[in-house]
């Protein structure tokens, strides 16, 4: 048992949901800001913004333990991607998009991956039981 | 005004089998009246000892005895007994 | 308006350091004597909505509030290792040292036109904040506002934090003294009540650790030497002497927290002397001439009102209760004109049963709604006439702390001390009967005191006797009562 534990399941899915959405939201914007919108580059951002909608959507179907969980499961898989992907594509040269090379200051990027930070944050204290999730209960009466 | 009601929650009134199981076990246990020695008792209501007092048992009860001596200076006293002795 | 950095300014910043951390290790200490947060005024068990506890109570005994607390690290709690006494001194005492600061840097501030360095000038700084955002997310520095010390979102964020955090806080903590709420209950229901300000409080001090942790970051990439030096000698000037100077400042601030720790730990009853006297300031002056006028209706009783301090174990309490009570006898007396013995019954006919519906604040934070019936205290006061030179009321418990609760801070009788002119306050209540219903014996029964404007342990339970005193020096350890003797609380429980 942790020694710091929440009971806000509502709270706690929906600031889960913000993160993604907020990643959703910086990938649609990357997709409309950019000059050169390459073929992987469409692909891509379609993969994450439908996901993480799919993802959210999913959190919030309390139908048994599977779903919710399942949705919490994708957006965490997303955000790991994101999270990998993204260095990476700051260190290789893109095709089509060499004027992004190296470059670390772009605040989309930066700010998706605070946006991923804050959701895997998140899932992690649901797992390890500081927080509870939209339909998980906490048993407690004393 | 708010009406007060007299019954204390936490006693419980005795049926007619289990105050007489308990009559029987005062007689048993050789019970008698610390301040007059007698040795008949009035049984009253129980108490449920277990959850509120620490030093208790799970099962304890404290069951009310007053002395039936009408001259007794101090007639109310109380037998401690376990559950299955007069209420299972 | 040249924004600059006045002596003043630079002066109040450090001490609000000082007040500011404080304030923080001592709320966490009573943050421990019940560490869970509740949104609804009956703090009823399980519904809380956050724990920062391991311990889990049990179901087939009767636990109470004293089971459920928390030892906290020195490190965080100020002292630590359960001593709400102490981390209540402390934190009331650096209240009044901040709220001081406070009001002169707000009357300093809007005297010498200094406010707009934190007060926005147009509208427009919003999306400048949001550029300045988006900057940093670049990671890069905003520019500075024109002519002015600070960036956009820096001016947002002080703003915040100096004319909504700061005194939302103090808000929220009033909403938290039993005379405030008993005389005003409708100000504490602004807050969504006594449990929702307790757990907006708790908010409230998360914001401000948020904010100490951005702004150290802040001034870390902005320049440590450069910005301490404009925050210790007005001007950017010599910055190693003023990384120096400003580590050295934190250092000492460090070794106050420290000295302040020891002195608690080490003589706890100087600490409550020196620093209870500080606070009775406000606490007897402000707190003590409210009266109680609160009349919450049925539909809020508590199903469950908590418990703190469990009953006497003694075998004769036990077979008094057995029997209702009948044996039971309050002994009234000391320096009165009429000292009395009194049965339940003739203590139910002394005068026609007073009814209150209050909420009952208990030291360590929780709080629970009951209806209360009994004799008014004023009533049995005028009847045993007291002699003029009884200042003090003693109510003597029949629990005894050595054997009746394992999680007391110490043994002995358990008794406390009421000063003799609150005896005629509204709803000071020697309650016989709860929720319609005899006193229960874990409420203290046959009898317990109420009194609506303090803080739950002075309304001692399971009464079998009343001593009019002119001292208390010399009852107890001399404080005033148990708690005050074991646990160095002050005296009075206004707050």
């Amino acid at each position: 048992m942790t020694s710091i534990a929440f009971n806000l399941p509502r709270t706690v899915t929906l600031a889960a949901d913000a993160a993604l959405l907020g990643l959703a939201g910086l990938h649609a914007y990357m997709l409309v800001a950019a000059v050169h919108r390459p073929g992987y580059l469409v692909v891509y951002c379609g993969v994450m913004i439908i996901g993480c909608v799919v993802a959210v959507g999913a959190t919030w179907i309390d139908v048994d333990d599977i779903v919710p969980a399942a949705g919490w499961v994708a957006g965490a898989i997303l955000c790991m991607a994101f999270m990998i992907g993204y260095p990476i594509s700051r260190m290789v040269s893109l095709p089509g998009l060499s004027a992004l090379t190296g470059r670390w200051d772009l605040a989309p990027g930066n700010l998706a991956l605070a946006c991923a930070v804050a959701f895997l944050g998140l899932y992690l204290t649901v797992l390890f039981g500081v927080n509870v999730a939209f339909g998980q209960r906490r048993g407690w009466y004393d | 005004m708010t009406a007060i009601a007299d019954a204390r929650p936490e006693l419980t009134d005795l049926s007619p089998i289990a105050s007489g199981r308990v009559s029987v076990l005062v007689t048993v246990r050789g019970g008698y009246c610390a301040a007059c020695g007698g040795t008949d008792f009035a049984v009253g209501q129980a108490l449920y000892l277990g959850f509120l007092f620490l030093d208790e048992d799970d099962d304890a009860y404290l069951v009310a005895l007053t002395c039936r001596n009408p001259s007794c200076p101090q007639p109310r006293t109380a037998i401690r007994l376990r559950y299955k002795e007069f209420l299972a | 308006m040249l924004l600059d950095y006045p002596a003043w300014l630079r002066i109040d910043h450090w001490l609000n350091v000082l007040f500011l951390t404080l304030l923080l290790r001592s709320g966490f200490e009573i943050l421990s004597t019940h560490p869970k947060l509740y949104w609804h005024a009956d703090s009823a068990p399980g519904t809380e909505w956050a724990r920062f506890t391991r311990k889990v109570m049990p179901t087939n005994k009767l636990y109470d509030t004293l089971d459920e607390e928390e030892d906290y690290h020195p490190l965080i709690a100020l002292p630590g290792h359960r001593e709400l006494g102490m981390g209540r001194h402390w934190h009331f005492a650096a209240v009044i040292g901040w709220i001081l600061l406070g009001t002169t840097y707000y009357i300093l501030l809007f005297a010498t036109g200094q406010w707009h360095r934190y007060w926005p000038y147009s509208w427009s700084i919003f999306t400048e904040a949001w550029n300045d955002i988006v900057t940093y997310a670049c990671f890069n520095l905003p520019p500075l506002l024109p002519g002015e010390p600070l960036d956009a979102i820096q001016k947002l964020t002080y703003a915040a934090v100096i004319f909504v955090l700061a005194p939302f806080q103090i808000l929220t903590g009033a909403a938290q003294s039993p005379a405030i709420e008993a005389r005003f209950p409708r100000y504490v229901r602004l807050f969504g009540g006594r449990q929702a300000a307790r757990s907006l409080h708790f908010l409230g001090l998360l914001a401000f650790v948020v904010f100490i942790v951005i702004h150290l970051a802040m001034v870390f990439f902005w320049g440590w030497g450069r910005l301490t030096a404009l925050m210790i000698f007005g001007s950017v000037r010599n910055a190693y002497w003023a990384t120096g100077l400003s580590l050295l400042i934190i250092a000492a601030i460090v070794a106050v927290h420290i000295a302040a720790t020891l002195w608690s730990q080490r003589s706890p009853s100087s600490v409550r002397r020196v620093l209870g006297a500080l606070i009775s300031l406000p606490r007897k002056g402000l707190l003590r001439r409210l009266d109680s006028r609160q009349n919450y209706p049925v539909r809020m009783l508590s199903t469950e009102h908590r418990v703190n301090g469990k009953p006497p174990t003694a075998e004769f309490y036990k077979v008094m209760a057995v029997h209702n009570f009948v044996d039971w006898r309050l002994r009234v007396g000391g320096l009165v004109e009429q000292p009395m013995t009194l049965d339940l019954a003739g203590l139910r006919a002394l005068a026609e049963p007073q009814t209150q519906r209050v909420l009952h604040n208990c030291v360590q934070g929780w709080t629970s709604v009951g209806e209360w019936t009994g004799l008014p205290l004023g009533t049995l006061v005028d009847l045993v006439q007291p002699l003029p030179q009884a200042r003090y009321i003693c109510f003597m418990s029949m629990q005894d702390n050595s054997t009746d609760e394992p999680s007391a801070e110490g043994g002995g009788q358990f008794y406390e001390i009421l000063d003799l002119k609150l005896a005629h306050k509204p709803q000071m209540l020697l309650a016989y009967v709860m929720n319609g219903q005899p006193l229960p014996i874990k409420h203290g029964a046959p009898l317990r005191l109420r009194a609506e404007t303090q803080v739950g342990f002075k309304m001692a339970k399971w009464i079998n006797q009343i001593e009019f005193v002119d001292d208390y020096a010399h009852i107890g350890k001399g404080r005033g009562g148990w708690r005050e003797d074991n646990v160095y609380y002050g005296m009075d429980g206004e707050i």
